[in-house]
Order: C-alpha cells, then structure tokens, then sequence
C-alpha cells in the first residue's frame, strides 16, 4: 500500500523521498492545494518528482466551466507525454477530454463526495478508468466491501483536512464587503457557537472550501486498508504544520504523535432518515 | 416551435394536483426511498402510478427523482424500483449516481434519464459525455451555470437542458458539501442535508472572533429568473424547474401561477413583467430574491446576512371549496376580518374585493380567526373551487 501526499508550500527532496507518490494541483483547475503549478511550471515539476523516482499524479478538481475547456485542453495535451501515473478528475469533461485524445494517462475517478459505492466504480471501470479516490464520508466496512465488489485501484484519504464544501462564491469576501472590513487577515475560521468547534474556511482564487473541524486520521486502519488490497493511502497536507513529521509517524506507525484527531466516517455511519 | 416545459416540485398527490391545476406541464416528485428528501412525506409507488395516470390524463409529464447518492446498504431494492416506475409508466427518472444508466441498460428497463443537477454540469465536455451514453435525454444545469454557459452548451448539443428558475440555492456546488455530514452527522447526500449553511456563525480572523454584527454566513438569497424568462426560452432551454417539493400548496401554486402567465405572456409577444407579480413572488416565501449566477457571479448583495429584511407575513387566507349564488366556502388559513381588501386568484385570473360579512355554521362574525375552519363570505364575482385567497399587498 503506497503513500501519496498533496505538497506542503515548503518541501525538501527528503521529503519526497519518504512517501511513494505526490498529487500535484494546477492553478485555475484544481482547488484546495497549499500551492499550484501553473502551464509554465507543470511540466518541470512533473520531471522533478520523477526523477526522484515518485509517481506523480495530476488532480483536476475544480468544477468546470465552458471558459476553463480551452485551458484544461492545453494542460491535458502538454501533461500526455510526461508518463504521468494519472489524472484526477473531478468534472466529467475532463474523462470526455481525455478519452477523446490520443492518450495512454490513467484516469481516477474523484469525485469527492460522490464516490461512495462500488457500482458507480465498476461504471468508470467499464469506461477505461483505472482507479477511483474514494469519498471521506463511508466507512472502513464500506471501503472493504467496494473493493471486494469492484477490482480497481483505490485511493483513501487517511490523514488531513476533509475538504466539507466548494462553493462558487466568495464568500469571506462577500462577508467582509458587507460589514465593511478589508480582507487582510492570513487565516480564517468559522466558529460555531452550540458545539463550540472552528472549522477553517478558505478562499481559493473564485472559489471557497470549508475544511474539517478536526485533522482526519486513520492510522489506526492501516493494516485493515493493507490487508484488503487497498492501493494507495492518501495523506493531505493543507493546513498541516510541520507535515513531514506527520509522513514518519505515518511510516513508524506511530500513533502516539497524534492527539485530537478523529477518524470520522471511517467508523461511523451517517444516518439520513431522521426519526420523528 | 416547442414551449418550453414548466416543472412543479410535488410533495405528495395532492399537491400534484394542484400542480397541475396552476399551470404546470411537468411534475416531479420523489419516492419512498432513494430521494434527496429523506424526510418528506414523498410518495407509495402506489401513489406513483395514480400520480401518472393523473398527470397522463392532463396530457403533462410526470418525472420521478433517484438523486441520492448510493451507499452500498442502498443498491439491492434499486431495480425491482426501476421495474416499477417501468410499469407506472413515469416519462423519466432524474438522476444523479450514474451508474443507475448500467442499471436500466442491463436490465432492459424503458425509462428515459435525466441528470440530476447534483452533478453540476457546466460545460459541454460533460454534455457530450452523457449524450454518448443513449439513454441520457435531459441534464439539469448546475445553478452556477451563466448565461454564456447555457449559450454555449445549447450552440453545441440538441440534448435536452433544464435551469431552475426559482427557489432556495445550495451555497456549495450541489453534491460537493457535506459540512451537514461532519457537524450533525446527517448525510446531505442521501437526503439529509440539515442546511448547514443556513446557519449563523463568527469568522475568526488569525485566531481572533470577529464580534460583528450581522454575524457570518453563507447563505444565499433564493433564486428568481423571473426577469429572464425571455432570454431564457430564445437560448432553447427545454424545461424551467421550480424548486421545493417539500413547499406549501400556496407556495407552488403563487410561484407557477406568475411564471405560467409571464411564460404564456412571453410567447403572446407581451414582454412587460408586472412589478406586483415580483413583488408576490418575493412575499411569497418571504424571502429576497435574484438571478443569482446567470448574468454576473454573485456578490454580498446576493448573500443573506442576519440583518435581512425578512419578516413573517400571513398572506394566505384560506382555499375556495366552493361557491354558490354569490357566496364562497372556504376553509381558512391565517386569520382576516370585515373589511379587509383581499384577492381571490386561479389559474390565469386574479381579482379582488372587501371582505363585509364572514359566516360561519351558526351566524355572522367580524373576524376569521381558527385555521382549517369552514366558512362562507360573499363575493361579489364567480370564484371557482380551488381558487386561493390571500391579503391584498
């Protein structure tokens, strides 16, 4: 079972070393990255990590407008030839785009909240996609039961922020127009009263995310997740301090390093019909 | 040149009925299971088949909602479902997990798709995705979805699109939130959203509450087309939806009422809204009103902060029963007194007067104070039964 991490802002070949994979986001297409590389950027840093011998794969999460196909086009035709082990999709124009082209890219399915069940996987699997980045809200049972179900390759969150929302507004911006005050402040939370909990809310170029209130941490799942089969064990780090020694607790299996963190849905079913 | 479809939300048969009734071509509503309203009364599949044998008769359509997301507990009972809405005989399923298409191909089940606007398609990659799969015959734009988007994607696909024109906004992309999930372990995508960002907050600025008010949140005023309306049949849209199946009959049959004229206005070659109309709508779920994504991104003018102008009204007075000799029953809503100046309106009709005798079993009284009660009032024009009577605003 490998590890893949999204890049903290600073990072040293060393920590690259210590992981087996690294998910990159591109600017204008992604959301919800400490950083982006841009057109110009991509393809260097695609070599960067190859050459330190770590997959590399490209997260296009970013909900697409017709404005952006021109631009993911271009992205998606210089990537092809960089021997990429796949792309992350969110939107379904970017599966459209890159079937369309001749292009041997591995396609992952992701779309956040919405990969929750093995028969949607085995339909992206009956049209060529070779892995699926499973959704933070279902439970250990549920991810073994989709892997038993449907033979693909699979992608689980198990350490970092849950990204809980996208919106297409700006909406601290917004917030801050109205009651007058400049946007000048480096981090933002919004705190809710009755549960007494903060949970980080980000800008991000047009869009805003909401995080977790709390860091996800499955460490203690990881002999389960190995033994089922699972591919890839995916460690975010947005809004982590001092990541790296997140990456070696996570390789001692070391779970004394953590404190205040929850494995959420990993072990606990949402509930949807409310009793009266 | 084909009309534009009107599609009503209906909590249950007999606001389906109503549906119908004040103007709608299509009704969508949502059974037992699979819906993303968990929680509403929705509908048997008994219920189902006299909903489209209903509708049928009317010559409407009628499409039934599977918009949750599955969890694999969800997947057993789906296709014996989909055989029966085959045999109600529903003109198509909206849908929002895709593999519910394999579904209906391997089994040979005969109903056409639409994709639910949980998918947020908003561009013609997407489109062209699911016109590739056969049996996709509608997408429901995602509300983020501009002008030029809509433009674009009808220049470049003959599949059928369907836009909300009115009713409440998800804050997020729809499908892309579960802040319901994380903070009240209610699954938004399964229909048990618990409108997370309804809610009022602070923002915290480095560490620091930023004691403001209004305080912070994310919600966002309702949307309304209703001066686009125009614009929006020339672009082609096929279908112009309506959102709340979880609404009042007031709410519905107000909302289909104003866009049924102004839509059948629009065709007649009169292109002047009435500003009383947009008033109504407005007072009609008591909340403000915009176009929200279609013609720029929204702005703070287009958020609700908690110093909104949002107040409780009581316009809904009461339902026609019937009416006999210059006289109406009704049963009543919200209370009303002699000499108050009311409207009594219907499909494609709406007049008023002065309440100057109310009655009920046993005599004459000033006022109509107790919901639900029968009573009968004079009224000095033909009203018919099912007409709807609310305070003159």
């Amino acid at each position: 079972m490998k590890k893949i991490i999204t890049l903290p802002l600073h990072f040293t070949d060393s920590l690259i070393k210590k992981i087996d994979g690294i998910i990159i986001g591109i600017e204008n297409l992604s959301i919800g990255f400490a950083s982006y590389e841009t057109k110009e950027s991509i393809v260097s840093k695609i070599k960067y990590i190859k050459n330190l011998k770590r997959e590399v794969f490209v997260s296009l999460n970013k909900n697409i407008y017709n404005s952006d196909l021109e631009y993911l086009k271009d992205i998606i035709n210089l990537i092809k030839d960089y021997d990429i082990d796949g792309i992350i999709y969110y939107d379904i124009s970017i599966y459209n785009i890159v079937k369309s082209i001749d292009s041997n890219i591995p396609l992952y399915w992701n779309q956040e909240h919405l990969t929750t069940n093995y028969m949607t996987c085995n339909f992206w699997k009956n049209r060529g996609v070779v892995g699926t980045f499973l959704s933070s809200d279902i439970t250990i049972d549920e991810i073994l039961d989709i892997k038993k179900n449907v033979d693909m390759k699979y992608i689980v969150q198990i350490f970092g922020y849950v990204r809980m929302m996208a919106s297409s507004r700006k909406l601290i911006t917004n917030y801050l127009k109205h009651i007058g005050y400049d946007k000048s402040h480096k981090t933002y939370e919004i705190y809710e009263n009755l549960s007494n909990k903060k949970y980080p809310i980000i800008e991000d170029g047009d869009d805003t995310i909401t995080l977790s209130d709390k860091c996800i941490n499955g460490i203690k799942h990881l002999e389960l997740l190995e033994k089922s089969g699972i591919d890839y064990i995916f460690l975010d780090s947005l809004n982590i301090p001092n990541f790296e020694s997140v990456i070696d607790s996570f390789n001692n299996n070391d779970i004394s390093y953590f404190d205040d963190m929850e494995d959420y849905f990993l072990s606990r079913k949402t509930i949807y019909k409310v009793k009266r | 040149m084909k009309r534009v479809e009107l599609l009503s939300p209906a909590g249950d048969l007999e606001k389906l009925k109503w549906a119908c009734l004040y103007g709608a071509d299509a009704i969508y509503i949502g059974g037992e299971e699979f819906s993303l309203r968990a929680n509403a009364r929705n509908f048997t599949i008994d219920e189902i088949m006299e909903a489209s044998s209903y509708v049928h008769s009317l010559n409407k359509k009628l499409y039934v909602t599977i918009n949750m997301i599955f969890h694999n507990e969800n997947i057993n009972q789906l296709i014996d479902y989909l055989k029966q809405l085959e045999c109600c005989k529903v003109d198509a399923i909206i849908i929002a997990d895709l593999f519910i298409i394999d579904i209906l191909k391997e089994n040979n089940i005969k109903i056409p798709v639409h994709i639910s606007t949980q998918q947020s398609t908003l561009n013609i990659e997407a489109i062209k995705f699911y016109e590739k799969e056969g049996i996709v015959e509608r997408v429901v734009l995602g509300r983020e979805a501009s002008y030029e988007d809509i433009k674009a994607i009808r220049d470049n696909s003959n599949i059928e699109l369907e836009t909300f024109i009115h009713g409440a906004m998800c804050t997020s992309y729809s499908g892309r939130c579960v802040m319901s999930n994380y903070m009240t372990n209610r699954d938004a995508n399964r229909g048990g959203c618990s409108q997370i960002c309804r809610w009022d907050f602070d923002l915290v600025c480095d560490g620091e509450i930023l004691e403001k008010n209004p305080r912070f949140t994310m919600c966002s005023k309702d949307l309304s087309m209703i001066d686009y309306i125009g614009e929006l049949i020339d672009l082609g849209v096929t279908s112009f939806k309506i959102e709340g199946r979880m609404r009042s009959i007031y709410y519905v049959s107000t909302i289909l009422n104003i866009y049924r004229k102004v839509i059948d206005n629009y065709y007649n070659g009169i292109r002047k809204i009435d500003e009383r109309d947009k008033f109504i709508l407005n007072r009609c779920a008591n909340r403000e009103t915009c176009p929200q994504f279609l013609m720029s991104k929204p702005s703070e003018k287009e958020q609700y902060y908690n110093g909104r102008c949002e107040e409780s009204n009581q316009d809904f007075l009461g339902v026609v029963l019937d009416y006999k000799d210059g006289i109406m029953t009704i049963t009543e809503r919200n209370y009303f007194e002699v000499g108050w100046e009311v409207e009594v309106f219907g499909p494609n009709k709406c007049e008023s007067f002065v309440v100057d005798k109310i009655m009920d079993g046993f005599g004459e009284r000033n006022a109509a104070r107790h919901p639900e009660e029968i009573l009968y009032i004079p009224v000095p024009f033909k009203v018919e039964k099912y007409d709807l009577i609310r305070r003159k605003i």
